[in-house]
């Protein structure tokens, strides 16, 4: 206990020493800002300002990262409340009963209801980090290279559970992108799917990576609309409908605490993210609330429930990234490649050397909470007129800053062309319906994965594959493994079966 | 979707197919690049290259479907259904490659400039004064936070050397 006190004041020592408070207000701003503008996705946000944090101190750079993601995700929910549009797939099951408030004339009462609610799930999961960062860092320990190595895999196979009407498209993108992680110059000396180029040596760049296939192929969508919302609608603007709205989540504690639970536990889970979160949470609630029959027509509790959960998602995807160096969505595997420029290694090591920067980086999460409290009530005001910016004025614009972007990682135009490629080829697996979130982790974790299953082969020799049976956790993990990626289609086998019956 | 007539049936072959080919066919060209290299080298690649084949095959698989031609008497073999794509979206795409593509000879000002113009006019704004202002502030404001803020040295092209 007085170790976590420790940690906790010298987190926000080091967060003021640092002048980090500057970068939570800058962060917190430009997250509800890009968070508002539907396809614009946390992990997009991230990725784009990802170059600008280069000139920035470690913790600096953490910080603004988080209040970014933070932020997006509650920005999202501007739009989904008041144009029926979610800012980002984690607010799609806000729009549900938001928009439904809008059309009662309560737009900005819903508004306020998913401030306080993404406020108290997100305080939750931070608090939780707080004393859950030690034991999981003491587990964290016990892992191995074998283990390491798993959670690698399960990151991406277990994606294939989640999008069951799409598991073969789903594990194809991850285990491509795996592949594609696995490109460059290995411990050995050896030159591998180089196909002879000098740049590829250091393997495939994260950022061209990220910002081709989420942001880029999101700016080629965006360019065959006029607009990125088409809708009329006007809503009258009363700061104290946002005020009024803020004392409704506290009416359903129930669902409070369950949606936290939900959004921390999904959260946790590698490759899981925040939409899946959300949408448990608002089906949870509806199945048990007593007013179940009201959800969907601008029952407040549908807003709670979503809004609760996805902000709670926040701290359990930060408590894989930095203790087990898996990313727990998209945006933290940008997080993850954050701290790999900053020449940190995320997981057992980061929280056993560097507990201080873990400690701050949670409270910057509380900070920025608060932060975000006080930005989101005035946002909710002018965000809607970015949108009526035409798309064929911001498209190009957001594209020259992506390419700069990318072009600032090594000052090499070789990165820019992969990001348009990526691009095209982003756009092409969304025309199809592969998954985007699959092919970015497997790169992200594709080294990660190749580099533990190499020390263990030097390890234990030829026999390595062994230490997946005989190690407790391996086991354990490689049962979860397989039976993610048999599900779907042993799923699908028994109900075209039961069908035939 | 491609469709193949058959004397009864109808072969119906979904285009998602052209991207799980593009991705079977770079694990190949992978797997021939690696080839002879030592053995902690290749035990993960070899690993995914079973596993990209087997969901490759399997998305391949899905993606074909047979129907009956019920009677009907069709008179050619295959029929391609036509992707659309939009004039915006070609013009953008071509917009982008040229950027690129030029921007280490004009450098990153004159491109910055010329891509925004060229995108913007041929998408549709025909707002001189937005179209020159746009461009002028875009690109002013990418240099500020590259060039200014973050010391990142930006392609100067064979014309401009006092970038």
């Amino acid at each position: 206990m007085e170790d976590i006190l420790m940690y906790v004041v010298g987190g926000i020592k080091d967060i003021f020493i640092e002048s980090g408070y500057i970068w939570m207000i800058v962060g917190s701003m430009l997250g509800i800002i890009v968070g508002a503008i539907p396809g614009f996705t946390s992990s997009m946000a991230t990725g784009i300002l990802l170059p600008v944090t280069f000139a920035l101190s470690p913790i600096n750079s953490l910080i603004f990262l988080v209040s970014v993601y933070i932020s997006t995700i509650y920005g999202g929910s501007i739009t989904a409340i008041l144009l029926n549009t979610p800012g980002a797939p984690e607010s799609s099951a806000t729009t549900f009963d938001g928009y439904q408030m809008t059309l009662q004339g309560k737009g900005f009462e819903a508004l306020g209801v998913s401030i306080m609610s993404s406020f108290i799930g997100g305080m939750f999961s931070y608090i939780l980090m707080i004393f859950a960062m030690i034991p999981i860092a003491w587990f964290a320990i016990k892992m191995g290279s074998t283990e390491l190595f798993l959670i690698a895999i399960l990151g991406v196979s277990i994606l294939a559970t989640l999008s069951k009407e799409n598991a073969s498209k789903t594990l194809l993108s991850g285990f491509f992108g795996l592949l594609v992680g696995t490109i460059g110059i290995l411990p050995t000396g050896e030159w591998r799917g180089t196909f002879g180029m000098i740049y590829l040596s250091d393997g495939v760049q994260v950022i061209p990576a990220i910002i081709g296939f989420f942001a880029l192929s999101e700016i080629f969508t965006m360019i065959e609309k006029d607009f990125i919302v088409d809708t009329n609608i006007n809503q009258k603007r009363d700061i104290r409908m946002i005020l009024k709205g803020f004392v409704v989540p506290f009416r359903y504690p129930i669902t409070l605490i369950k949606s936290s639970i939900i959004g921390v536990v999904v959260g946790a889970i590698p490759a899981a993210g925040a939409t899946i979160a959300a949408f448990a949470s608002y089906g949870e609630a509806k199945r048990s609330s007593k007013n179940g029959s009201k959800f969907g027509t601008g029952f407040p509790e549908g807003i709670v429930a979503p809004e609760t959960a996805n902000n709670a998602c926040t701290g359990g995807a930060l408590m894989t990234t930095l203790a087990l160096g898996i990313p727990g969505s998209s945006t933290t595997a940008i997080l993850l490649s954050a701290l790999m420029l900053q020449g940190l290694r995320p997981g057992p090591q980061l929280v056993r050397d560097q507990m201080p920067l873990v400690y701050a980086i949670i409270m910057a999460c509380i900070i920025s909470q608060l932060i975000m409290v006080i930005l989101a009530v005035l946002s909710g005001y002018g965000l809607t007129n970015l949108l009526r910016i035409p798309t064929k004025i911001l498209a190009p614009v957001i594209a020259v800053f992506c390419i700069f972007g990318t072009f600032s990682v090594r000052n090499a135009v070789f990165d820019v062309w992969v990001m348009v490629i990526f691009g095209l080829i982003g756009l092409l697996m969304k025309k199809f319906d592969f998954s985007l979130p699959a092919i970015v982790l497997g790169i992200v974790l594709g080294k990660i994965a190749d580099n533990e299953l190499i020390r263990s082969y030097m390890r234990f020799g030829d026999e390595f594959y062994l230490q997946f049976i005989k190690r407790p956790i391996s086991l354990v993990l490689l049962v979860i493994i397989v039976s993610s990626i048999v599900y779907p289609f042993v799923q699908d086998f028994i109900k075209m079966k039961y069908q035939r019956k | 979707m491609l469709k193949i007539y058959l004397n009864r049936k109808t072969v119906n072959i979904r285009y998602q197919v052209i991207l799980t080919i593009l991705f079977l066919l770079f694990t190949i060209a992978y797997s021939l690049e690696s080839w002879g290299l030592s053995k902690e080298a290749l035990i993960f690649p070899r690993i995914l290259y079973f596993v990209i084949s087997v969901t490759g095959l399997m998305t391949i698989l899905e993606s074909i479907s047979i129907t009956d031609n019920e009677g009907v008497m069709i008179n050619k073999r295959f029929e391609f259904e036509k992707v659309n794509l939009s004039f915006d979206l070609k013009i953008f795409i071509i917009g982008l490659f040229l950027f690129i593509a030029l921007l280490e000879i004009l450098g990153t000002m004159i491109s910055i400039v010329l891509f925004l113009i060229f995108c913007m006019y041929f998408l549709g704004v025909r707002n001189w004064v937005l179209i020159i202002s746009i461009s002028i502030l875009s690109t002013l404001f990418i240099y500020g936070v590259f060039k200014l803020w973050l010391s990142i040295q930006l392609p100067s092209g064979f014309f401009l050397d006092f970038l």
